[in-house]
């Protein structure tokens, strides 16, 4: 049986994966979305 | 000039504008968004069950030997050796437009620096997945090796923030390496991918570290040997670290390209995993102790050992997790070779076109 301690712990782990996962989608999401928005083509080739 | 270029006294870029700014700005507020996630997440989690204060700041003690601390490339002596190259397995490949991506497989036979019962040894790090793109025909093409972040480690999350295809289309070849514990190289049972590779226990980080530049050197050794030179490492965070270590450790590497390093590990856990306010002075290792151990694998204790132009160093003006600062004392650090600061965070690299095309301009003169 977990502890109360460790549940708590728990909970802040998951809570805390879960904000680093909302972040990582929105922050990939805003770079990609510049990206094509650029005025630069991407990978245009030597 | 913007406000993040002028607080750190960098030349104005020349198109930065409002548009930067706000974009800066958006970087910023993301970033500080990932530094609370991350200590919500790992603050307690990456404190070791079972150890003491005691028990940990001596697990730091291998590493304070003077002659060590003297000569830190001690610490990497094994490079000084020339084993016959790697010979990977390729476990899966699929096409694409002129040419493949295949998975291949390398043994990282890894032996500690200093042995003891805290190194992990486990099956699943003991062997080094690397996506590799190729393309068709017979000429040779320079190759980027590009290493990921701490807590990457996923051949499709990796190969999109590294950028592997652009990379591919501008005509390079590509190899992404996994490092150790993260990914699939993650022991059974860890929560995250890397783990195991941070931890307040000195020789585990250390010897992860280590492992690490053994593990690159290896995939290093196999592409020349096949003929795929020139090689040189691009890396993000942690990857750009260790492209900045590598850098002051091999005198072949073809390029080094470190994206937003940062240049002293033993400063990052309290900015990574955070501690509020009254526990700041309760870090389970005393800051001062973690940088002294650290150092024997810090690029800023190892000089240059490639020509200062075949490296290109990438920060971000509003970077919360690698400030500005720490890509400063690299760039002073190696006598200012050329650079580039794009508008964002550590998590928003804005004008990732633009990055690469500055990127791309600089090694084309050399490869």
């Amino acid at each position: 049986m977990p502890t109360a301690a460790q549940t708590w712990s728990a909970i802040r782990f998951f809570a805390g994966m879960l904000v680093l996962t909302v972040v990582f989608v929105v922050a990939h999401g805003l770079t990609v979305l510049h990206d094509l928005v650029g005025s630069e083509p991407a990978g245009a080739g030597p | 000039m913007s406000a993040g270029a002028a607080s750190i006294g960098i030349a104005r870029e020349p198109d930065t504008g409002w548009a930067d700014v706000a974009l800066t700005r958006v970087g910023r507020a993301l970033d500080g968004a990932l530094l609370a996630g991350m200590r919500l997440a790992f603050a307690e989690a990456i404190r070791p069950a079972g150890y003491d204060a005691g028990s940990l700041a001596a697990s730091a003690v291998p590493y304070l030997d003077e002659a060590l601390q003297r000569e830190p490339r001690r610490f990497f002596a094994f490079l000084d050796d020339e084993p016959p190259p790697p010979a990977p397995r390729t476990i899966a490949r699929r096409r694409i437009d002129r040419g493949e991506i295949a998975l291949r497989e390398l043994d990282s036979p890894y032996v500690p620096w200093h042995a003891s019962p805290s190194w992990l040894a486990c099956p699943e790090n003991a062997r080094m997945p690397v996506q590799h793109w190729t393309h068709d025909g017979g000429r040779p093409r320079a190759t980027v090796i590009a290493l990921h972040g701490f807590t990457m480690g996923q051949s499709w999350i990796d190969a999109r923030a590294l950028m592997a295809a652009q990379w591919f289309a501008r005509g390079f070849d590509v190899a992404l390496p996994v490092l150790p514990f993260h990914g699939p190289r993650a022991p059974r049972g860890a929560r995250y991918s890397g783990e195991a590779f941070a931890s307040w226990d000195v020789r585990r980080l250390n010897e992860a570290v280590r492992q690490a530049v053994a593990d690159v050197d290896r995939v290093r050794r196999w592409l020349v040997a096949e003929g795929r030179a020139p090689v040189g490492v691009l890396g993000l965070s942690l990857g750009g670290y260790l492209a900045a270590l590598l850098a002051g450790l091999r005198t072949d590497l073809a390029f080094a390209v470190p994206l937003a390093p940062p240049l002293t590990l033993g400063w990052l856990p309290r900015r990574l995993f955070g501690f509020r306010a009254p526990e700041r002075r309760r870090t389970p290792v005393a800051g001062r102790l973690l940088q002294a151990a650290y150092r024997v694998h810090s690029p800023l204790a190892h000089p240059l050992a490639i020509p200062r132009d075949r490296t290109f160093i990438v920060g971000g003006l509003g970077d919360r997790v690698v400030p500005p600062k720490q890509v400063l004392a690299l760039w002073r650090h190696w006598g200012r070779p050329a650079t580039h600061w794009f508008s964002g965070g550590h998590t928003t690299p804005f004008g990732r076109t633009r990055i690469m095309a500055r990127i791309e301009a600089h090694l084309r003169r050399f490869v």
